[in-house]
């Protein structure tokens, strides 16, 4: 486990694939740990020239969920969220997924279970990189499954059992505080109040309807998970064997019915199979399997039903009749139990199959050092839901008649069954030379050649979207050349040479090139001293390419779109339509990806180790409808042809830092901290200028960020922020466009000075963009006698959220409220009076429908720095003398809590920050555990 | 180091093999699309070279109620007619309010893409144009099953994008020019405006080429062609073209009457000629009191329906939702909102049918600019405490008023707008003698009920009972009737009072006077003020007045009639109706009804983008692409 005394630094381990393989870990310099490289291909990081940060299987499985994609959150220097090194362009970012050297274009992370993984290394940098051409050029995540070692057996049971529960959980009102302030909101808006007196009277003494939702219907999940590893091999066959089950179930408090069961529950098998053989002298063979299957059975409102919870107010009647219609109120036509137990059922069951075979040729008899392997890659998903809809009647109790009363058009219906289908599957063969050989000592060659064709035929799952129904085919040819001297100086030139089907005839391949050099100055015999015991200087520059493919409809944009179908008249033929829509342009090429990276590897005594790296990536010619395209020559904004103008600079630093000792008290310690910050910037984004128009910012993109939001800024003058009276609103002598500020609402600048509040005041809103500017993440682990203890941070900064569309801190949101949601802080809304008697406000007035107030504006901007404890575990291993006895290797239990606290300074409360909407939830879990080696 | 020679062999060797697979895939790389054309493909066959043409249909508007929300805009706007939709936000309160701007004026609002509502013209417009461009510009060699179909459809997209050209001009003013296919390379430095009255005498000139087509046909004889171009058609739009070309707003100090006239007096001949005429006879009289009622109230396409020869081109749109839903009156159980409420003003410009005269002085027809009261004219006839009787037939087909009968299939009740309820700040209107109203009363607030004292009449018909969607009342883009108006005014400007008066009194006849109160004009100015005030009351709820205001004067201007809009409150004082003019709008007569009557409400906004992008990219500048008074 993670606290072995003599556990390889984390982030740099690589000495093999094993959990266990720390044995020797000791007698392995840092120069000599061997770094994952494109392919499946290790090199040591001496002559590693390249970029990329690792996290190994130790530090994942710290991670108690199920998902891959949570369990290295703040690991991985550069990673957040399947984007390595923020956004350099406004199409798609995410980086390329390689599941045992077989890219993965349909995988999500979250479906892969942490337990199975051996190591997960993200390359950064364009020659660490560049050989997976153009889908890796924004960055490549590598996962290695475990894999069996020689001449042992192992087996290895976990089992682990947790109670989920939402992060915040915010108090809410009760029917008599959302019925006053419902009351004030209509007021306000100059209608009659929907609660007369003596209701609220009997809201406030509790005779009254005060349905608290969230007690009524929520429950803490229960997520039990287990696994069963065993893995070993001698010379010529090692193996490795995973099966693993898990169960999350409970989310809601539900009634079963006779006809199916609404639960929440996801069941998840997996098996990890991995095989190598080694056939003879020069051939060995390998095949991996992974097989996961996914059944889930909800309630066919599931996703629905925390939003219906916090924005169904507590007035609203809750139960049923005995003939089975369910009470609700006016405006609520989903009623929580109804939504719950009566609304239908969803089973889905998803199975994700990725395997690959392949031979490993040693081709010495041909020339020392040279190889060749071929692999065949597979991969497919199928996702399958059964629907089953049902419905129910709803009644309204009427005062007048004293009874209820069947509202709206729905009534029982019988349960009915349906399904749908989505098939993806991908197919990819690759072929490869190898050569490896040290002359005469002090000069090394390596070099690469590495052949790939894949066939893609996706449905519209990931990409939803009917361009991707096609099949899509890529071929590449990549090489890498390094020469090396003394093992101190590496120069490595690497390159892709690949088509895409994207763009038109003439335009189709591309050829990339990539340079790097490294120097480990800590090898140079005039530099060897105990205080830095390790230094690597590295510089790498490339043009790589990127075809956009994953933005959304966007194949084929050299061709004109012509559509038969709809638009037609009748009179013309049969009625039918070719409409002419998105317009071609037949020069439509590759986003180039100018990427430059100058880094170090620093050592302080074998303890203290330092990977610092400065990146800057021109991303130019970035695919965009440009502006300038004036819908006068014919073309709508949504059918402007794509051109190749976009121009974004991104750049960063990314920092890892580890610590790891045992101190001669036995105490071991290892400290490991990551850091990773960008900045991205719209150079030119082929945009129109306001500056004419006399906007107080002529441009909304150029000069931003990626995704920078726009909105007024509020006036503060009055010291209020507030209009606080009809005379102060006429006296300011602005017009204002679209919705009219009533007294109470807030108070914008007339920044561009013209008398009018319109968009030409609007301004860029503070850091409200797409991507973190900071993340980090650190974590120690201590490790005494047995007793080990675990605690792991993430965190963020240097960016800010919108919020005056996120029902809770908004307390109308279009679409999504009925009558409103009124939080405590909505108690210190303005009114007359409050103004009146000099009391604290601290919100505009409240609205019937969205306000002046809650248009964008910086008034709704919160902050989302945070920093969070992720992980704290405490963890007891029995004496190995004791449990010898049973036949054992180790007997660990543990406890183990996770999101336990967060630090952040979210303007508004019952947020998380990590979470848009009060009814999107991120969560806690507490978890006991046990693991078991034989 | 043989060795090595060996090992480059293999490399290379390996190099070529790989570069060979490469060669052979390459042919993976071009794939055929899904289902997409080629440029190619669209004109190679004649269903794809019709079926592209028909897409340049897609954008004709709807008109009617399908505006935003069913409120149409342009009737809401001009002085006949106010919006009970008044109570919603941002709607036509934006407009009423005077709250449009250049990137948010309600004819350009962004949701048009979906294609269900009118709106959006700038994009939809040059859209459509630039379709037909291309179809001009592939058709001589475009496949076509017939030379004689190759040279209809030519002379169908000339009529279609003139008619679009006509829309745009008439909402924007000053257009470019553009016949070519604009693709993302085309330079658009020195892409000039051309002066409105240019461009309409472009699109008289493209309608001109097409009346000389041996193919297109005067007019439809199918209902099955109901969409497709005709000579009729293209008629119709010269002469309106021509007439808005020599209008004030659009002239630019030209004096076009002379040409204005020729091409009304040709086309209007031809038309004449070709078998239009007015709708004089009435088939039902059981359910309609006149022809002119009759006619609104029925469906019928251009040559679709033999006894209807007025129609030029009549909408085939069904919309789903009839009058009585969107226009209706409380009464009607389906009725959704009053919609389009008349107003007094034009309730007032409904003459005395026995004396033929107007109930006020036409030169100045109101004491005051708020309307409080009028000046009558004691010729008429006209009784102040009788107001509803003895007037002009087409008030009777047009309004619901208090006291007019409704007898639409099961329905047989008497509409009552008095309320002796209603009460706002205006001290004339606080009489409480009681407490009660009619059953169809003014109401402030309430969607369904009237603002006005009035509820539209025109398009409904009496055979269709309220929840039917049937044979309604349909759209007419353009009827003969128009053009005998476009002429008459034409021949007042040019000195030809009597044709002018002519012209009027035939439209006048079959609207039911006699002839012996037939109008005679002793010069000029009171001829103009005969035929502006007949345009009017005849082409009430055809979306004319907005446009008739707004051309008739100066883009500096002040719209006057919508600036103060009026209408009827009554109560009842014992047996006796008391009729009281109030003021519409939010202002109850402190400051304008439409602050939409502004100068600058002649032309809409230019959208805010394209003003600055072409401003750029022709290197005038934002402002010269961008309408008087619109920042």
């Amino acid at each position: 486990m993670i606290l072995k005394k003599n556990i390889i630094p984390i982030f740099l381990a690589t000495a093999t694939l094993s959990a266990s393989a720390a044995t020797d870990a000791d007698s392995i310099s840092f120069g000599q740990q061997e770094l994952e490289a494109a392919f499946g291909y290790l090199e040591t990081r001496d002559s590693y020239t390249g970029s990329q940060s690792s996290v190994d299987a130790e530090q994942i499985e710290t991670w108690k969920g199920t998902s891959i994609s949570a369990a290295i959150r703040g690991k991985l220097a550069g990673w957040y969220n399947g984007v390595i090194r923020g956004a350099s362009s406004p199409n798609a970012t995410d980086a390329l997924i390689v599941l045992d050297g077989i890219p993965m274009p349909f995988m999500t992370l979250t479906d892969l279970d942490p337990t199975t993984v051996g190591k997960i290394t993200i390359l950064k940098d364009a020659a660490a990189k560049a050989l997976y051409g153009p889908q890796g050029a924004q960055g490549v995540l590598l996962i290695t499954t475990k894999h069996g070692e020689n001449n042992s057996l192992k087996v290895k049971i976990s089992a682990d059992f947790s109670f989920e529960s939402p992060t915040d959980n915010p108090d809410m009102l009760d029917s008599y505080g959302q019925a006053m302030l419902r009351n004030q909101a209509l007021i306000n808006d100059g209608l009659a109040p929907k609660f007369s007196s003596s209701q609220l009277d009997e809201f406030a003494n509790g005779t009254g309807i005060n349905n608290d939702w969230r007690k009524k219907y929520m429950k803490d999940m229960f997520l039990q998970k287990y696994n069963v590893q065993v893995g070993g091999g001698g010379e010529r066959v090692k193996f490795y064997v995973n099966a693993g089950f898990s169960r999350e179930t409970g989310k809601f408090n539900t009634m079963y019915d006779d006809k199916y069961n609404p639960s929440d529950a996801t069941n998840r098998f997996t098996i990890v199979s991995n095989l190598d053989v080694k056939i003879n002298s020069w051939l060995r063979g390998f095949a991996n399997t992974n097989i996961g299957v996914k059944r889930i059975n909800a309630s066919a409102q599931s996703a629905n039903l925390y939003k219906l919870m916090y924005t169904t107010p507590n007035w609203v009647e809750d139960g049923m009749l005995e003939d089975g219609r369910v009470i609700t109120a006016e405006g609520y036509p989903t009623p929580i139990l109804g939504a719950i137990n009566y609304s239908g059922v969803n089973q889905m069951t998803r199975t994700d199959l990725a395997a690959n075979i392949g031979l490993d040729f040693t081709l010495d008899f041909i020339t020392k050092g040279l190889s060749f392997k071929a692999i065949f890659g597979y991969s497919s998903m199928y996702n399958g839901i059964r629907g089953g809809s049902f419905d129910y009647g709803r009644v309204i109790y009427n005062k007048l008649s004293g009874k209820y009363e069947s509202w709206g058009s729905n009534i029982a219906t019988p349960l009915s069954w349906a399904k749908g289908t989505t098939t993806n599957y991908y197919m990819d063969i690759q072929a490869m030379f190898d050569y490896h050989r040290v002359f005469a000592e002090d000069h090394s060659v390596d070099a690469l050649l590495h052949y790939t064709s894949e066939d893609y035929r996706g449905d519209d799952t990931k990409w939803y979207n009917y361009a991707f129904i096609l099949p899509t085919n890529r071929i590449q040819l990549a090489g890498e050349a390094r020469y090396g001297f003394k093992n101190r100086y590496f120069v490595q030139f690497d390159f892709n040479y690949s088509g895409s089907e994207m763009m038109a005839k003439g335009h189709q391949f591309h050829f990339s090139p990539v340079v790097s050099g490294s120097w480990v100055a800590s090898n140079e015999s005039w530099f060897k001293n105990d205080l830095v015991t390790y230094l690597k200087i590295r510089a790498s520059y490339g043009n790589l390419y990127y075809d956009s493919l994953r933005a959304q409809d966007s194949r084929y944009l050299y061709n004109n779109v012509y559509r038969a179908g709809a638009g037609g008249i009748t009179g013309i033929y049969s009625g039918f339509g070719v409409t002419n829509l998105r317009r071609g342009n037949v020069n439509v090429g590759w986003e180039t990806s100018k990427q430059q990276d100058y880094g170090f590897d620093l050592g302080f005594m074998d303890k203290f180790h330092i990977i610092a790296d400065y990146w800057r990536t021109n991303q130019e010619g970035i695919l965009i409808q440009s502006e300038l395209n004036p819908v006068l020559g014919g073309v709508t904004a949504a059918n402007r042809a794509f051109t190749n103008s976009g121009k974004v600079l991104n750049q960063g630093i990314d920092l890892t830092v580890t610590y790891d000792t045992v101190l001669p008290c036995g105490l071991g310690i290892n400290v490991a901290g990551q850091m990773g910050w960008n900045h991205n910037k719209w150079e030119n984004a082929s945009e129109l200028s306001y500056a004419d128009a006399n906007y107080a910012y002529p441009y909304r993109k150029t000069g931003y960020s990626i995704g920078q939001q726009w909105g007024y800024l509020v006036d503060n003058s009055n010291g209020s922020q507030f209009y606080n009276s009809q005379a102060e609103i006429d006296a300011s002598g602005l017009q204002f466009t679209g919705k009219q500020p009533r007294p109470g609402d807030l108070k914008f600048q007339d920044l561009n000075g013209d008398g009018v509040i319109d968009e030409g005041d609007q301004a860029p809103l503070d850091v409200v963009y797409t991507m973190p500017r900071f993340e980090y993440g650190a974590s120690v682990a201590l490790d005494y006698r047995g007793f080990d203890l675990y605690l792991d941070f993430i965190g963020e900064s240097g960016r800010s959220m919108l919020m005056n569309k996120s029902v809770g801190a908004a307390e109308f949101v279009d679409g999504i409220t009925t009558e409103g949601v009124y939080m405590p802080m909505h108690q210190e809304a303005w009114t007359a009076d409050r103004f009146a008697q000099g009391l604290p406000i601290s919100y505009p007035a409240l609205s019937t429908t969205a306000s002046s107030s809650l248009q964008n504006n910086s008034f709704y901007v919160s902050k989302i720095d945070y920093l969070r404890l992720r992980n704290l575990t405490l963890g007891y291993s029995l004496p190995e003398n004791i449990i010898k006895k049973v036949g054992m290797t180790k007997l660990r239990l543990y406890v183990n809590g996770q999101n336990l606290f967060t630090w952040d300074n979210m303007k508004f409360d019952g947020f998380d920050p990590e979470s848009d909407q009060v009814f999107n939830k991120v969560f806690r879990s507490f978890n006991v555990g046990l693991n078991i080696h034989f | 180091m043989k060795k090595h020679l060996i090992n480059i062999i293999i490399s290379i060797s390996a190099i070529c093999g790989s570069g060979m697979v490469f060669t052979s895939c390459e042919d993976d790389l071009n794939v055929t699309p899904d289902g997409r054309m080629t440029d190619e493909a669209v004109f190679s066959t004649p269903e794809n070279t019709k079926d592209y043409f028909a897409s340049a249909f897609a954008h004709i508007p709807f008109k009617i109620f399908k505006y935003y929300f069913f409120d149409n805009f342009l009737i809401d706007m001009s002085d006949e007619g106010w919006s009970t939709a008044d109570y919603q936000p941002l709607i036509i309160n934006d407009i009423y309010a005077g709250n449009c701007n250049t990137t948010k004026h309600r004819f350009e609002w962004d949701d048009t893409g979906q294609g269900k509502w009118d709106g959006g013209y700038w994009q939809r417009y040059w859209a459509m144009i630039r379709v037909l461009n291309n179809c001009l510009k592939r058709f001589p060699t475009a496949a076509f099953e017939s030379e004689s179909e190759r040279e209809l459809c030519t002379a169908e997209a000339r009529v279609l994008r003139a008619f679009y050209y006509l829309q745009m001009v008439k909402f924007y003013g000053d257009l470019p020019i553009i016949t070519d296919v604009y693709g993302i390379n085309t330079d658009y430095a020195g892409l000039e405006r051309k002066p409105a009255y240019e461009v309409l005498q472009h699109i008289v000139e493209e309608c001109e080429m097409a009346l000389d087509s041996p193919n297109l046909p005067w007019t439809l004889t199918s209902i099955q062609m109901k969409n497709r171009m005709t000579k009729g058609i293209a008629c119709a739009i010269i002469s309106q073209a021509s007439l808005f070309a020599a209008s004030p707003l659009f002239c630019h100090d030209q004096n076009l009457w002379q040409y204005a006239y020729d091409k009304n007096k040709k086309v209007f001949d031809l038309l004449v000629a070709n078998g239009y005429e007015l709708y004089d006879h009435l088939n039902d009289p059981k359910s309609y009191q006149n022809a002119y009622q009759e006619y609104f109230a029925s469906r019928s396409y251009s040559g679709s329906k033999a006894d209807d020869k007025e129609t030029i081109w009549g909408s085939p749109m069904n919309h789903g939702v009839n009058h009585s839903a969107i226009n209706g009156v409380p009464l009607f159980t389906n009725s959704h909102q009053a919609g389009c409420v008349p107003t007094q003003e034009l309730v007032d410009a409904f003459d005395m049918l026995t004396t033929g005269e107007p109930i006020y002085d036409l030169a100045n027809p109101y004491v005051d600019e708020k309307h409080s009261d009028i000046n009558i004219n004691p010729k008429s006839g006209y009784d102040p405490a009788n107001p509803y009787t003895g007037r002009d037939p087409r008030f009777y087909a047009c309004i619901y008023y208090n006291g007019s009968k409704i007898n639409t299939g099961v329905l047989n009740k008497t509409v009552e707008t008095w309320n002796n309820e209603m009460s706002w700040n205006g001290e004339a209107c606080n009489y409480k003698a009681s407490s009660a109203s009619g059953n169809c009363k003014v109401d402030q607030t309430a969607q369904r009920y009237t603002r006005t004292g009035y509820y539209n009449r025109k398009y409904h018909t009496f055979k269709v009972q309220p929840g039917q969607v049937k044979d309604e009342g349909n759209w007419k883009y353009y009827r003969l009737g128009e053009i005998y108006l476009n002429l008459a005014e034409c021949a007042v400007e040019t000195n030809r009072i009597d044709e002018a008066m002519n012209l009027v009194n035939v439209i006048r006849h079959r609207a039911g006077f006699d002839p012996s109160v037939d109008k005679v004009a002793a010069g000029q100015v009171e001829a103009r003020l005969i035929v502006r005030h007949e345009r009017q009351v005849e082409l009430a709820f055809e979306e004319h007045r907005y446009f008739d205001c707004r051309r008739w004067g100066v883009v500096t201007e002040d719209i006057k009639e919508e600036k103060y809009n009026t209408g009827m409150w009554i109560h009842k004082d014992g047996t006796k109706y008391v009729y009281v003019r109030f003021p519409l709008g939010k202002g109850m007569g402190n400051g304008p009804s439409k602050y939409s009557s502004e100068a600058k409400y002649r032309l809409v906004p230019i959208p805010l983008k394209e003003s600055n992008t072409l401003g750029s990219l022709t290197g005038f500048g934002a402002d010269y692409w961008q309408n008087p008074g619109w920042e």
